[in-house]
């Protein structure tokens, strides 16, 4: 199990596909920074493959870009800084994404 | 839980000291303990004591140093991303004779071997990027 960390926007970078293509089943992904935009409807969608990881994100760096839940995939759930280092308590190995 | 952090991005260019900053009272928040910053690449410009922000943003070199004094933990920057970047402390400045030294107080210059021991020996690493 581990929680990769994604800092940039699917509109700008395809950093987000090559996290995807390394991801396993019970992995965890955060979305942080500019990577809050892949939280967007509008963004990406699941696949089977995706849908088996649990998605995050970061909600002081979603409401500083001007994003709300209601813009966003209901799949992912919305964790505060506290939150997030919650994530890593529970998972040993972190890969950040940048 | 023993944390580390290693920081890849300069301050203002990048938000990765600052997530990294509020990971880290988030961290320390939780009862968990950190063990050292360590900064490289263009992290390294986070350890200069000449960051200069205007009085109302935040001076993140000066953040890190309170929090790194108030809860213990190294400041480490990595000595050879530092020095080509001109982030010198006295030792350095000598050695290369240069004019001034510009590490701020509380950082340390040390070498590469301190990242991958902050790896073995923290429970957790986590790093933040540009």
């Amino acid at each position: 199990m581990m929680l990769h960390t994604v800092n940039k926007s699917g509109f700008s970078s395809k950093l987000l596909e090559e996290c995807l293509r390394t991801v396993q089943a019970d992995d965890a992904i955060l979305l942080i920074e500019d990577g809050v935009y892949n939280a967007l409807k509008t963004a990406r969608t699941f696949t089977d493959q995706q849908a088996q990881c649990t998605w995050y994100v970061l909600m002081e760096d979603a409401k500083a870009r001007g994003l709300q839940a209601e813009h966003c995939h209901p799949e992912i759930q919305w964790v505060d800084y506290s939150g997030f280092v919650e994530l890593t308590e529970q998972h040993a190995s972190i890969c950040s994404w940048f | 839980m023993n944390y580390s952090i290693a920081i890849y991005g300069g301050p203002y260019g990048h938000q990765a000291s600052h997530s990294a900053y509020h990971f880290a009272q988030a961290v320390l928040a939780k009862g968990h303990h950190i063990q050292r910053v360590f900064f490289y690449h263009d992290g390294v410009y986070n350890a200069s004591a000449l960051v200069s922000p205007p009085q109302d943003e935040v001076n993140l070199p000066q953040q890190w140093q309170q929090l790194a004094n108030t809860h213990q933990f190294e400041l480490t920057v990595c000595i050879a991303a530092a020095v080509r970047r001109g982030v010198l402390d006295a030792n350095e400045a000598r050695r290369y004779q240069k004019p001034a030294a510009n590490l701020a107080e509380g950082y340390q210059l040390s070498g590469l071997g301190q990242l991958i021991d902050a790896s073995l020996e923290s429970d957790r690493l986590i790093s933040f990027g540009p």
